[in-house]
C-alpha cells in the first residue's frame, strides 16, 4: 500500500522536473555563471584564459566615471518616461471609461504602439527625426521654425528618444489602470455623486485610493523596463551624440560587445540587476501597504 | 496493431534512415563553405556572383550571410570565441587584425602560399597592403578591398570658367584642387549654396559611426601630429590634434560648410549625398570614385575629381588613411584546406579585375596596372602612389576598438560644443593611457 503511494507521490514531482531542469538551465545556470565571470578578468580578444581578480571589477566599478554618467542618464529617462507614462496612462484611463462605440475604437487603436516591436518602432521614429526628410521637421518647416537635429545634438537627443518610450509604453499604463478602474464598485461613486463631490475630489479621495494598488504594479512593470532600455536607443543613437543617450545598457552592450571585456560586462549587469531588485522591492513594500 | 503491419511500419523507418544516410553522405564530399558579410559591403556584389561560378566549377558551394555593420564586428569575434566554426573565412577589416590574431581566431597563410601560391606571388599586391596583414612575419589572409582616403572635388564646377574667375576675383588665386586646409575652407565657403541644394562640403559626424575617429586621425596626421608614440603613449592631444578637431568641429558649426545634421550621417550616408551632387568636396574612402562612375550609384559621373588629402601647413608631407578588408582563414574551421583554395581563387587577377568593375576597390598590382580599368576608373594610378607614399594606418593595437569609440566620443563633445578641443582630447588620452596601462603597454 506504501509503495503505491510513493509511487503516486513521485509521479507529479517528475511530472514538473523537466519544467524545474529548463528554468535552472535558462535562469539559475546562467546567473551563477554570470557572477563568476565578474570575479574575472576575462577579454575574448586575448587566447589567455579568464583571470581571477576577485571584487577587482567592483572596485573599477565604482570608480568609474562612465558608469556613474551612464547611470545618471539611466535615472533621468527612467524618471521621465515612467512619470509621463503614469500622468497621461491614468488621463487617458479615466477619459475613456464609457462603453460607447467610438471610445471602444479608441481603446483598440491606443494599443497599437505596444503590439509594435520596438526595434521596428524605434526605425519608424528615426525617419520621422530625420533633420532632413522627417515629418516633425517638415511640420516646423510650415510654421517657421528650424526644427533640431533631433539625433544629432545632445540636448534634444535625449528627450526624443524619452518620447519614443513614452508613445510606446503609454498605453500599457492605460490597459492597465483601465481594467483597474473598471473593476471599482460604481456604488461608492454614486454615493460620493449624492453627496455633492466634485470630480477633482471624487477622483483624488476615491479613484485615487483605489486605483492605487494598479498604479503601483504599473509603475513598478514599467521602473524595471524603462530601467533596462536598450533596443530603442541602440536603434536610434547608440548612446550618441556626445554619450548624452549612454545609458547602463547601452554602456554594458558596448563594454560585452565593441570592447569584448566580458568580466567587466558581467559586472555591469549585476548591478544593474542588484539596483532593479532593491528599487522593486520597495515597490512591493509600498503595494502591500496599499 | 498486427505483426505484419509493425514489421512493415519499421521496415520503412529504416529504409527511410537508410536514405538519409546516402544523402549525407553524397553531399559529405564537397563542404559547404560558409562566410560573413556586412550589408552594404562593397565586395559583397562581386563575391556573390564569383561564389557561384566557383561552385560550377568546383562544386563547393559557398554561403553568405549578411549583417548589418554595427553587428558585424560583434558577431565575428563571438563566433570565433566560441569556437563554433560556422564560419570557415571572413572579409575582415584590418582595424581588427590585432586582436584576431592575439585571440587566436585566423591561421597564418605561410604554408599554403609555399605549397600553392596566388599568381605572380610575391608581386602580387603592394607591400604597404600586406603589412597590415603581417604580424611577427607571418601573412594572415589576402587583401580584397582596398579604401585609401581621397580628397574628391566636383570637377565640372572647379573647372568651370565662370566659377573660377569669381573664386579668384574673391580670393585672389586660382580654383583649383585645395592642398591646404585654408584652401579648402575658402572653396567649401565659396561653394556653399544652400538656395541652389549644394554643400561646400559633407563630414560623417556621427558618434558611434565608423568614420568619425577616422575623421580625426586624418585632421591630427594632417596638423602634423600623431596618434601614439613610439612607447604606446598617446599623444594625440597635442596642439596638432586640438587645432585639427577644432577646424573639423567648426567646418559645421562656425563655418556652416556642412549640413547641420551631419552629426547623423556615417559614411555609408556622406558619400551618397555626394554622388547625388550636393556637395562640391568632399573625402572619402576609394570606392566613391568608382561609384561616382557608376549609372546606378551616381549623379556626377564625369563630373567627379580626386586629389590627395589637404595638410594645415605645406610643409607636412600629405598623408593618407589606409585600411582595407582582407580574406582571413578561420582556426576553427574544418575545411581550412578547402578554404585557402577559394579564397586564392576570389583573389586571382580575373576575379581582382572584375571586382574593380563591380564597385570594389581592387588590391592587386595586375588590376592597377590593366589598361580596361584604368581607361575606366584611373583614380588607380592614385592608389598606388598613396599606398607607396605616406599612406598611414589605424594603430595595429588589440585594443583598438576601445581606443576608437574613446577618441569618437571625445570628437562627438567638441562638435556638440559640450568641451573645447582640449578638455576632450585631453581626457581622452587620459582614458586611453589607463586603458593601455591596465593592458601591459608599459613597464
Amino acid at each position: 500500500m506504501s509503495s503505491i503511494k510513493n509511487r503516486r507521490f513521485n509521479i507529479p514531482q517528475l511530472m514538473v522536473l523537466p519544467t524545474i531542469i529548463f528554468i535552472l538551465a535558462v535562469s539559475v545556470y546562467p546567473l551563477i555563471y554570470s557572477f563568476y565571470m565578474t570575479l574575472h578578468d576575462w577579454s575574448l580578444t586575448r587566447a589567455e584564459p579568464p583571470t581571477f581578480v576577485g571584487i577587482g571589477n567592483y572596485i573599477s566599478l565604482f570608480q568609474d566615471s562612465r558608469f556613474w554618467y551612464s547611470f545618471r542618464t539611466t535615472v533621468i529617462f527612467t524618471g521621465w518616461a515612467v512619470v509621463m507614462e503614469m500622468v497621461i496612462g491614468m488621463t487617458l484611463a479615466l477619459s475613456i471609461t464609457r462603453n460607447t462605440r467610438f471610445q471602444q475604437i479608441c481603446r483598440s487603436i491606443l494599443l497599437i504602439p505596444m503590439m509594435i516591436t520596438p526595434v521596428v518602432l524605434s526605425l519608424m521614429w528615426k525617419y520621422m527625426y530625420n533633420p532632413e526628410y522627417g515629418i516633425f521637421n517638415y511640420f516646423l518647416h510650415f510654421l517657421k521654425i528650424e526644427g533640431p537635429i533631433w539625433l544629432g545634438e545632445p540636448s534634444p537627443a535625449l528627450p526624443a528618444v524619452i518620447m519614443v518610450d513614452i508613445w510606446q509604453w503609454t498605453p500599457f499604463v492605460f490597459l492597465l489602470l483601465f481594467s483597474g478602474i473598471a473593476s471599482l464598485p460604481p456604488d461608492v461613486f454614486e454615493a460620493a455623486q449624492v453627496d455633492g463631490a466634485t470630480g477633482f475630489q471624487t477622483f483624488r479621495n476615491i479613484t485615487l485610493p483605489l486605483v492605487t494598488p494598479f498604479l503601483l504594479v504599473a509603475l513598478l512593470i514599467r521602473f524595471m523596463d524603462s530601467f533596462r532600455i536598450f533596443d530603442t536607443i541602440y536603434v536610434l543613437t547608440k548612446g550618441g551624440p556626445a554619450n548624452a543617450t549612454e545609458t547602463l545598457s547601452i554602456y554594458t552592450y558596448k563594454v560585452g560587445f565593441n570592447y569584448f571585456n566580458m568580466g567587466y560586462a558581467a559586472t555591469l549587469s549585476y548591478i544593474i540587476l542588484v539596483i532593479i531588485t532593491i528599487a522593486s522591492q520597495q515597490f512591493v513594500k509600498l503595494e502591500g501597504k496599499s | 496493431m498486427k505483426r505484419s503491419t509493425k514489421k512493415c511500419i519499421i521496415f520503412g523507418l529504416v529504409l527511410s534512415l537508410i536514405f538519409i544516410f546516402a544523402l549525407v553522405a553524397q553531399g559529405a564530399d564537397k563542404p559547404v563553405l560558409r562566410t560573413l558579410v556586412f550589408q552594404g559591403w562593397a565586395r559583397t556584389p562581386s563575391l556573390q556572383k564569383q561564389v557561384l561560378e566557383y561552385e560550377k566549377l568546383t562544386g563547393v558551394k559557398v554561403e553568405i550571410e549578411e549583417v548589418p555593420f554595427s553587428q558585424f564586428h560583434e558577431k565575428m569575434i563571438l563566433d570565433f570565441a566560441s569556437k563554433a566554426g560556422t564560419y570557415d573565412f571572413i572579409g575582415t577589416l584590418t582595424d581588427w587584425f590585432s586582436e584576431l590574431v592575439r585571440g587566436g581566431y585566423i591561421i597564418p597563410i605561410d604554408d599554403y602560399i609555399k605549397n600553392d601560391p596566388p599568381e605572380d606571388w610575391p608581386n602580387t599586391y603592394p607591400q604597404a597592403l600586406l603589412n597590415l596583414q603581417t604580424k611577427d612575419g607571418k601573412l594572415y589572409g589576402f587583401p580584397t578591398h582596398d579604401g585609401p582616403i581621397m580628397l574628391y572635388y566636383r570637377k565640372d564646377l572647379f573647372e568651370d570658367p565662370k566659377e573660377k574667375e569669381a573664386f579668384k576675383e574673391k580670393y585672389g588665386y586660382e580654383l583649383q584642387s585645395p592642398k591646404t586646409w585654408a584652401q579648402f575652407l575658402d572653396m567649401a565657403i565659396f561653394f556653399n549654396r544652400p538656395d541652389q541644394n549644394l554643400n561646400g562640403t559633407v563630414i560623417a559626424a556621427k558618434q558611434g559611426g565608423q568614420q568619425l575617429a577616422y575623421d580625426f586621425y586624418l585632421m591630427l596626421w594632417s596638423f602634423g601630429g600623431d596618434i601614439f608614440d613610439e612607447n604606446w603613449k598617446p599623444i594625440f592631444n597635442s596642439q596638432a590634434g586640438i587645432d585639427g578637431l577644432q577646424y573639423y568641429a567648426d567646418l559645421r558649426n562656425k563655418w556652416g560648410v556642412t549640413p547641420k545634421a551631419s552629426t547623423t550621417y556615417d559614411e555609408t550616408e556622406s558619400g551618397p549625398i555626394y554622388l547625388e551632387g550636393r556637395a562640391a568636396l568632399m573625402w572619402h574612402w576609394s570606392h566613391i570614385a568608382s561609384w561616382a562612375e557608376m549609372e546606378d550609384r551616381s549623379k556626377i559621373i564625369g563630373k567627379n575629381g580626386y586629389t590627395v588629402f589637404p595638410v594645415a601647413d605645406p610643409n607636412i608631407p600629405h598623408t593618407t588613411l589606409d585600411i582595407h578588408w582582407f580574406f582571413a582563414i578561420s582556426s576553427a574551421s574544418k575545411n581550412q584546406d578547402e578554404t585557402y583554395e577559394l579564397v586564392k581563387w576570389l583573389c586571382n587577377k580575373e576575379n581582382d579585375k572584375e571586382a574593380a568593375f563591380m564597385g570594389t576597390v581592387a588590391c592587386r598590382l595586375s588590376t592597377f596596372h590593366d589598361p580596361d580599368v584604368l581607361e575606366k576608373f584611373p583614380f588607380y594610378s592614385g592608389i598606388e602612389a598613396a599606398l607607396a607614399g605616406e599612406a598611414k594606418t589605424t594603430p595595429q593595437i588589440a585594443e583598438y576598438a576601445q581606443v576608437d569609440d574613446l577618441i569618437g566620443i571625445a570628437c562627438s563633445k567638441v562638435i556638440a560644443g559640450e568641451k573645447t578641443a582640449k578638455e576632450a582630447l585631453d581626457e581622452a588620452a587620459k582614458q586611453v593611457e589607463d586603458l593601455m596601462a591596465k593592458a601591459g603597454y608599459y613597464k
